[in-house]
């Protein structure tokens, strides 16, 4: 009456498989039992313990007969095959063959077939999974049976066989999102058994950003954690990340420390965000949250094959405007009126240049001439991901390519990464995943680095440095390009060459990732629900820098008389060679425990782990190579040449337990605990013990809801507390003695003796242990009407305390001493989080999603070991304790005196010497305390911190067909960003001014210098005499002080997939387009700067900037 | 699968050996004093640290300038570089002095350490005696840094531990004239233990201690002579105690003098060049030379004082220290005339040739000072902002024998003239610092001048004037016919100009107020005509401000924030 076909075809392939698990099991024992063997004889004979190396080589052995094991290739010849039923099911087959077969396919409202989702029979144990066109097939011991289908992320639903041999079944996204299943520590867990604030950003939402780097994914995707950007260096624009304002969070990356952020984002399967107890069982370094990185692994299915290219065109978000030579020679005239010096141009000169009609009187951007208007940004991704019930896999290849918009093309930042995650069930008992990643990193950049005696300053910045100084009075090109760089009229600067590694040389920076995994897991027989896992992590990074700082001329062109002057030459012929390596070990083994007793629900975890890290690194330099062509140390002179090594070695050892407990699902609790030992601190203050409790009642679970309000999909009251570290400070600071400094410079000559120097590390402190973070939530989750209205808000306090500081303050400076590092101090820390969630369905086709963000934190101290002052006004301008820790202290500027007559008449002695030092065009500041002096007494709070104490985001998607749009948008308030350096001294160190200080500037009556001339004029008179401004206005006051709150559109993507109909008659699974933007407008409040500084960059714009992406890429599926 | 338990289990066992690390680069205490290898790295450290060329905050060595453009003598290039700013701005409490500021009780406390700790150690008595001594030295000099910028400061001569009573930590300023005695008590008792010739370059000998000692009792004299007591004697000194330290000055001089083991430099028979290679000649020959601090580029260890002063055309960078008008007016002309006597107006008003203007000065000027046609590295500096040809004035492209219409940007925009004292002409321009002189810390020409003011103040007249002749004997000079206080400043702010004097020796002889305040340097600026082969010169404002020097201004500041953390620590008057 059915198909005994299917049903022989079922038990065949499950008594091959069995068969094959057996040998397996069998080859696998014995390679194990000899493996250990060996590793057990060496370990014993070997006295001195060191058998370290020896186990890192036996791993890879085995790690590496593992990953031959020839399973996958055996199964994977029947392509075609269904998936197989599950164990259980399997049993029941064998034990009843009078079954109905039901077949069917399993897809989401759009049809689009839904890989992997579960079918069970109700009150059964039967089920399978659907294939990955969503295929199913299901032997039922009753034709009138309800088949309970489900998928994550989708609505479960039932159905009723009702005697039918076909069912297609739709499933409808669950809008609710309360079966997301998140990474926790150690763990996953359903969302809504989540007792802790946690934060998490899905994969599509990752790979749409199209981002270069993972914190600009991160970007505005999690309520609470803020990045602020500090501008687009190829290879090294990271933002800062912070979770709830505090300090840099632990990252880790499938549960390992290590190099993130240049990572491909299409490896990242899911990223979590732990705030509060969430983050505590990851005890000492927990304190400042933590982000936990997952890469993908494989589905079960049929080989799926991505290929994605993006193509991004990368620009300056915000490019300075310098003034054109005209108006430069105007100002720097104005300035030499005002100071009484000579005039470098005369008049006429001005009219020359801005008649710009004769080419020794150009106008020169040397801004364009350095920099290019845009840059090209481009990577390709191959994934495959796919795999069998026994062996699944993820493998992935990026190419990521990021030029620069340096002109010279010469500064640029290259990956190429590759990622296997391999996951298989070895039995029915044990499951083993590996993981093995490497990523090669390669960093380009022109030789900018000031090399003198030993000492490298600047970098890139230096370009910046040089384009602020660079006249546009002379032309950025020569005739002949090849003799040098063309001089830009400070000493021997010349930004176009400087950028260009023909004439500076090169720094070349290569970094090697590897990372590797592999756990074992083990359902312990005669416990059910008992898990044992034993993981290790092998990660090796190795570092090769090399310098090459070639000598180059400057040099000037005179178009008259056609000759070329010669500033003195640049560089030094010098080669630096540098190698670095790491390595960690970190082996891991835990117990899990799950299981439910009727309404008791119980988890239990032990888990013990060691880290074990080593590094050294070796630096070797030469002068005088015999060519710049040969960058090679052998090249170089034997004499001056340098080298220096070093080593170091960490530990750490920890101990951690979690007990979780739910009743009906409506009252969870959870409890951790972790014991750290870490080798920075004495053995006496080692350990510490960090732990945690957290609690949540679904109200919606009880009765009187659930009945009365069907409305209410979720309310959840979540409240923890927990106790944190963090161990952020230099190690053996329990130790005294000495240091070999180890610059080369570092000696000093007696007669024709060299000494090197030593010096003392400062006083031991034997007491010096963690940081204590202890932190307090309270959240509310809520969810209704199936998803359309929701939000998340949580309110939370942290204390900190032991903070390492110098007790610097309690010891006045003739103690003289480098004073130990103390836990001593104390900051709290208070804000919130609210997330709003709006989710609708118009129609069929049309879905969209907005969520709008707003996170504050502010911090105060709470204790400072400080001076004990004893005046009023020490005590309001520089006393901590009680008072925030982004308090900014400095004068209240009262606007710009505007003639003599107002300073002769001004009351205050602003300047403490009778205002003789005062002229008009200066700021005046206010008497605060009244005295007719201006004194550091006279300062008061006038602003924020950098870092903001306000952020708010807003996320929209919507969805329509196949195409999908989605907006973000952020913003921060409650800080400043302060107007310093060139952007407040016009002419300072030979600086060229900006169009807004042209605009706004005081311009002094030629006849009269004292008298302003311009209406717009706002800012303070500039002087001739290189310092820009005078001693008066460079005080640290609010007349430089600017909110710098903003909003952004961070990123704007416009995507189309092509209809599964259409693509799939030329043989895809998928095609995807994806237009995006990143930065494109930003609204900020800094006024007249606006367009010169950017609110993100907290240098000003006196460095790389952050950049515009527009992006075209596509997602080809096979 | 038992087995692989295990196996990892094994694994975990190992951890107890995460924890045992070695700090890999930590040498302990015990050991530094035990090896005298070590004991001599940590010395090599303290010396280090005492600063002796002054370039603190600043690594890019343009706080060279600092002394001289405080004492008037010129300005640094840049005018954000601290030695202008400190030079030309109010100094207030709050202005943290950079560069200029010493208040090294870091190093104090690494003295005393080493001082207490190497009595302690097995090491061999002499070497204990000998290092011990030079320790000393170092406090002490760093104690005399500290007391001619603040007057009074605290005395700390133990190692302070944390654990100490609050009152043996906050503690308050000893006065001035306890600061002065300990220092000369000091020099006194290290000056028995330490060898008449040093016995490293580089390390003080019995003559260097009696040098400090001469400099410290020549300042406490004049400031008793000049100065007044203040803060109920924190600051100065009863003026009756002149003539006791002008004795002890004089008879620390006249003992170094007497030795036999210093004579001044003569070994080039021009006096421009002796004067020049006097601060270059590192040869033992050169006995003019008292301490001296040790640099060899080849063992990594140089300075960019060369590459900072060298005018532009020449060196590779900031040709940063210049010299103010003002200031060479100082330096008479060959003849022994005043340096005034041809006036500003007189200079204004007519053509110049440097053999007119400069070459016919002092020989000390010509190697003091960079002047229009200096001759320099086989060439000639220029300063000239243009050149007057056919009634019109060039400033680009060169003539047709070779003569640039215009110097280089750098050297016509400031003062014209530019410094060339300690320079050498052998350091080639690079970017790098390879400039190897040794650094001059006590010459004997200073004890010459310290030895004519102390017998000045002890009315030995006769004897001033003749040491003082001495001096412009050696600088081919006419002797003074007679002897004043301002022969004697004079003589001293010629012959010491850009050796870190000046601001000191004006301050303690309480002029610099008459200097400086209200007073705005003149530079120079020079049209080249070509067809007279002179210069018409211009004068123009050296500085973009006038200077300040108000009567406070006689002490530095201990600053807001030593003032605020010690409260036993009372501020200077003024601030």
């Amino acid at each position: 009456m059915f198909s005994g076909k299917i049903a022989n075809r079922i038990r065949t392939s499950y008594r091959q498989q069995k068969k094959y698990n057996l040998k397996r099991r069998y080859q696998l024992r014995w390679m194990l039992i000899n493996l250990n063997r060996i590793i057990m004889n060496k370990m014993f004979n070997n006295a001195n313990g060191n058998y370290w190396n020896l186990i890192k080589i036996k791993v890879f052995v085995f790690i590496t007969l593992f990953v031959l094991n020839p399973n996958y290739g055996n199964q994977n010849s029947d392509v075609t095959m269904v998936t197989s039923p599950i164990l259980d099911v399997n049993e029941g087959i064998e034990n009843n063959l009078l079954q109905q077969i039901i077949n069917g396919i399993v897809t989401d409202e759009a049809g689009i077939p839904l890989s992997g989702a579960n079918i069970v029979e109700k009150g059964t144990t039967n089920g399978v999974t659907a294939d990955f066109d969503g295929n199913f097939s299901i032997d039922l011991s009753d034709g009138n049976a309800t088949l309970v289908v489900s998928y994550i992320g989708y609505t479960t639903k039932e159905v009723a066989v009702s005697g039918q041999t076909t069912v297609n079944i739709a499933l409808e996204e669950s809008s609710t999102g309360l079966d997301e299943v998140v990474v926790v520590g150690y763990g996953t867990q359903k969302k809504i058994n989540l007792t802790g604030s946690v934060s998490t950003v899905q994969t599509e939402e990752l790979t749409e950003t199209k981002a270069p780097n993972v914190t600009e994914l991160l970007t505005g995707r999690a309520p609470g954690l803020f990045i602020k950007q500090n501008g687009g260096v190829p290879g090294s624009d990271v933002g800062e990340l912070s979770i709830r304002g505090y300090d840099a969070p632990l990252v880790l990356v499938d549960g390992v420390e290590g190099s993130w952020n240049r990572m491909d984002p299409n490896e990242i399967e899911s990223i979590s965000v732990l705030k509060d107890a969430a983050a505590a069982i990851y005890g000492a370094r927990a304190g400042n949250g933590v982000v936990l990185i997952t890469t993908k692994r494989g589905k079960e299915g049929r080989t799926t094959i991505t290929y994605s290219r993006n193509y991004s065109f990368q620009r300056a978000a915000t490019v300075p405007e310098w003034v054109p030579s005209w108006k430069y020679t105007e100002i720097k005239r104005e300035g030499e009126l005002v100071s009484g010096l000579p005039f470098t141009y005369s008049e006429e000169d001005v009219q020359k240049f801005k008649a710009g009609n004769d080419p020794n009187y150009p106008n020169e951007n040397w801004y364009e001439a350095t920099l290019k208007k845009q840059s090209v940004m481009d990577s390709h991704t191959l994934s495959a991901t796919g795999g069998t019930e026994n062996v699944k896999y993820f493998l992935n290849a990026g190419y990521l390519n990021q030029n620069s918009l340096f002109r010279s093309d010469d500064l640029s930042f290259g990956r190429y990464n590759f990622r296997s995650n391999i996951d298989a069930q070895i039995t029915d008992r044990i499951n083993v995943t590996f993981n093995m990643a490497f990523r090669n990193e390669q960093t380009d950049e022109p030789q900018m680095w000031e090399i003198g005696v030993g000492e490298r300053s600047n970098g890139i910045a230096q370009t910046w440095t040089q384009l602020q100084s660079a006249l546009p009075t002379l032309p950025a090109s020569l005739p002949d390009p090849t003799l040098g760089g063309a001089y830009s009229g400070f000493i021997n600067r010349s930004p176009v060459a400087n950028s260009t590694s023909k004439f500076t040389g090169f720094v070349s920076k290569n970094e090697k990732f590897f990372t590797s995994r592999i756990n074992l897991s083990y359902k312990v027989p005669g416990l059910e629900g008992l898990v044992a896992n034993a993981t290790l992590n092998y990660n090796t990074q190795e570092r090769f820098e090399k310098f090459q700082d070639k000598v180059f001329k400057v040099l000037s062109y005179n178009y008259d008389s056609g000759e070329y002057t010669e500033w003195t030459d640049n560089g030094t012929n010098t080669l630096i060679d540098e190698t670095s390596r790491f390595t960690s070990i970190y082996p891991l083994l835990s117990l899990n425990y799950e299981n439910t007793f009727n309404d008791h629900t119980v988890g239990a975890l032990f888990l013990t782990e060691g880290i074990d890290t080593e590094s050294s690194f070796l630096e070797a330099g030469r002068r005088d190579l015999i060519s710049s062509e040969l960058p090679y140390l052998f090249a170089g002179s034997t004499e001056n040449l340098t080298n220096n090594g070093g080593a170091e070695e960490t530990g750490r050892v920890s101990y951690v337990g979690r007990l979780n407990y739910s009743y009906l699902g409506k009252y969870l609790l959870e409890g951790t605990v972790r014991f750290d030992a870490s080798h920075k601190f004495p053995s006496n203050s080692r350990w510490g013990t960090f732990p945690s409790v957290s609690a949540a009642w679904r109200i919606s679970e009880e009765a009187f809801i659930k009945e009365n309000a069907t409305w209410i999909d979720n309310i959840k009251l979540r409240a923890s507390f927990s106790e944190t570290g963090n161990d952020t400070v230099d190690a053996f600071r329990y130790l005294a003695g000495y240091q070999i400094l180890t610059n080369p410079t570092d000696v000093y000559l007696l007669g024709s003796n060299v000494y090197r120097e030593i010096r003392t590390t400062g006083l031991p402190n034997r007491n010096i242990t963690w940081l204590d973070n202890t932190s307090y939530n309270i959240g509310l989750d809520a969810s209704f009407a199936n998803g359309l209205f929701g939000f998340e808000f949580d309110w939370f306090y942290r204390v900190t305390d032991n903070i390492f500081a110098q007790p610097i303050d309690s010891y006045p400076s003739t103690f003289g001493a480098i004073l130990p590092e103390v836990n001593l101090n104390s900051t709290e820390d208070r804000g919130f989080e609210l997330s709003l969630n709006h989710k609708n369905k118009i129609g069929n086709d049309f879905r969209y999603n907005v969520t709008g963000s707003v996170s504050y934190a502010r911090q105060k101290y709470r204790k400072w070991a400080e001076s004990p002052y004893d005046d009023p006004d020490e005590i309001r301008i520089f006393k901590r304790t009680g008072n925030y820790t982004n308090r900014w202290i400095g004068y209240k500027a009262d606007g710009l005196f505007m003639t003599q007559a107002e300073i002769d008449n001004h009351p205050v002695d602003q300047d403490q010497a009778n205002n003789v030092t005062l002229r008009p065009g200066d700021i005046r500041y206010l008497d605060i305390n009244g005295d007719n002096v201006i004194d550091f007494r006279d300062q008061d709070e006038i602003g924020y911190g950098t870092f903001p104490d306000l952020t708010y985001g807003l996320n929209m998607r919507f969805d329509y067909k196949g195409f999908s749009l989605s907006a973000l948008f952020q913003g921060a308030s409650l800080f400043n960003t302060y107007i310093g350096g060139s952007l407040a001294r016009p002419l300072r160190n030979n600086s060229v001014p900006y169009e807004f200080q042209y605009k706004y500037r005081w311009q002094p009556d030629p006849q009269d210098p004292s008298v302003n001339i311009n209406p717009n004029a706002r800012l303070p008179v500039i002087l001739g005499d290189d310092s820009g401004t005078s001693i008066n206005n460079q005080k640290t006051s609010d007349f430089w002080l600017k909110d710098a709150t903003y909003v952004r559109l961070k990123n704007l993507s416009i995507g189309y997939d092509f209809p599964q109909k259409l693509i799939g008659q030329i043989g895809l699974r998928g095609l995807r387009f994806n237009l995006t933007g990143s930065n494109l407008f930003t609204l900020s409040k800094l006024g007249i700067y606006k367009n010169t500084v950017d609110p993100e960059s907290t240098g000003g714009q006196q460095f790389y900037p952050v950049l515009q992406t527009y992006s075209l890429g596509f997602d080809i599926i096979f | 699968m038992k087995n692989f338990l295990i196996f990892l289990l094994v694994i975990l066992v190992g951890c107890s050996d995460y924890l045992d690390k070695e700090p890999l680069a930590l040498i302990s205490e015990d050991l530094v004093f035990e090896d005298p290898a070590l004991t001599d790295a940590y010395l090599a450290d303290i010396y280090n640290r005492v600063d002796f060329p002054g370039l603190r905050d600043n690594p890019e060595n343009t706080n060279y300038a600092m002394i001289a453009s405080m004492g008037g003598e010129g300005r640094s290039y840049g005018g954000h570089h601290p030695p202008y700013g400190n030079s030309t701005n109010v100094i207030t409490s709050a202005s943290g002095l950079p560069g200029l500021h010493y208040w090294n009780y870091e190093n104090i406390r690494e003295c005393n350490n080493f001082i207490e700790k190497i009595a302690e150690s097995s090491l061999n008595p002499q070497v204990i005696e000998q290092r011990s001594a030079e320790v000393r030295f170092i406090r002490a000099y760093m104690y005399f840094q500290m007391v001619i910028r603040y007057g009074g400061v605290p005395i700390v001569t133990v190692v302070q531990p944390l654990d100490a009573p609050e009152e043996d930590i906050y503690i308050p300023r000893n006065s001035e004239k306890e600061v002065y005695d300990f220092i000369i008590n000091e020099l006194d008792a290290i000056s028995q233990i330490l060898p008449s010739q040093p016995l490293d370059r580089g390390r003080p000998s019995k003559m260097a201690a009696l040098a400090l000692n001469s400099t410290a009792a020549l300042y406490a004299a004049s400031i008793a002579q000049f100065g007044q007591q203040q803060l109920n004697g924190l600051l100065g000194f009863p003026s009756a105690d002149v003539k006791y330290y002008a004795q002890l000055s004089y008879d620390a001089s006249k003992e170094i003098i007497d030795s036999g083991l210093h004579s001044l430099y003569t070994k080039y028979p021009d006096p421009t060049e002796n004067f020049q290679n006097l601060f270059l000649d590192e040869s033992p020959d050169n006995s003019e030379v008292i301490m001296a601090e040790v640099y060899d580029y080849s063992k990594n260890r140089a300075h960019g004082y060369t590459m900072r002063a060298a005018p532009h055309d020449f060196s590779n960078t900031f040709s940063t220290m210049l010299a103010l008008y003002d200031f060479t007016e100082r330096f008479e002309f060959a003849d022994g005339s005043p340096g005034t006597s041809i006036s500003r107006q007189q200079i204004a008003a007519q053509e110049w040739s440097p053999d007119e203007l400069w070459n016919n000065r002092d020989p000390r000027f010509k190697a003091t000072i960079f002047y229009p046609e200096s001759p320099w590295q086989g060439g000639h500096v220029h300063f000239h902002s243009g050149t007057l040809r056919n009634g019109e004035i060039l400033t680009t492209g060169t003539a047709e024998d070779g003569w640039p219409y215009k110097a280089s940007d750098r050297n016509t925009t400031r003062t014209g003239l530019m410094v060339r004292k300690r320079t050498n002409e052998s350091i080639a321009p690079t970017p790098i610092f390879t400039d190897d002189t040794d650094h001059i810390i006590f010459r004997l020409g200073e004890i010459y001048l310290n030895l004519t003011e102390a017998a000045f103040y002890l009315g030995r007249d006769g004897e001033a004037l003749t040491t003082l002749n001495l001096l412009r004997e050696r600088a081919a000079m006419p002797p003074k016919a007679v002897i004043d206080m301002d022969i004697i400043q004079n003589e001293r702010l010629v012959e010491l100009s850009w050796e870190d004097h000046s601001y000191w020796d004006i301050r303690r002889w309480r002029i610099a107020k008459e200097l400086l305040n209200g007073v705005r340097m003149q530079g120079l600026q020079y049209i080249f005509n070509y067809d007279t082969k002179k210069f018409k010169i211009t004068f123009i404002n050296g500085e973009g401000i006038a200077r300040i020097f108000l009567d406070q201004n006689y002490y530095l500041p201990l600053g807001v924030e030593r003032v605020a953390e010690n409260p036993k620590l009372v501020e200077n008057p003024g601030y």
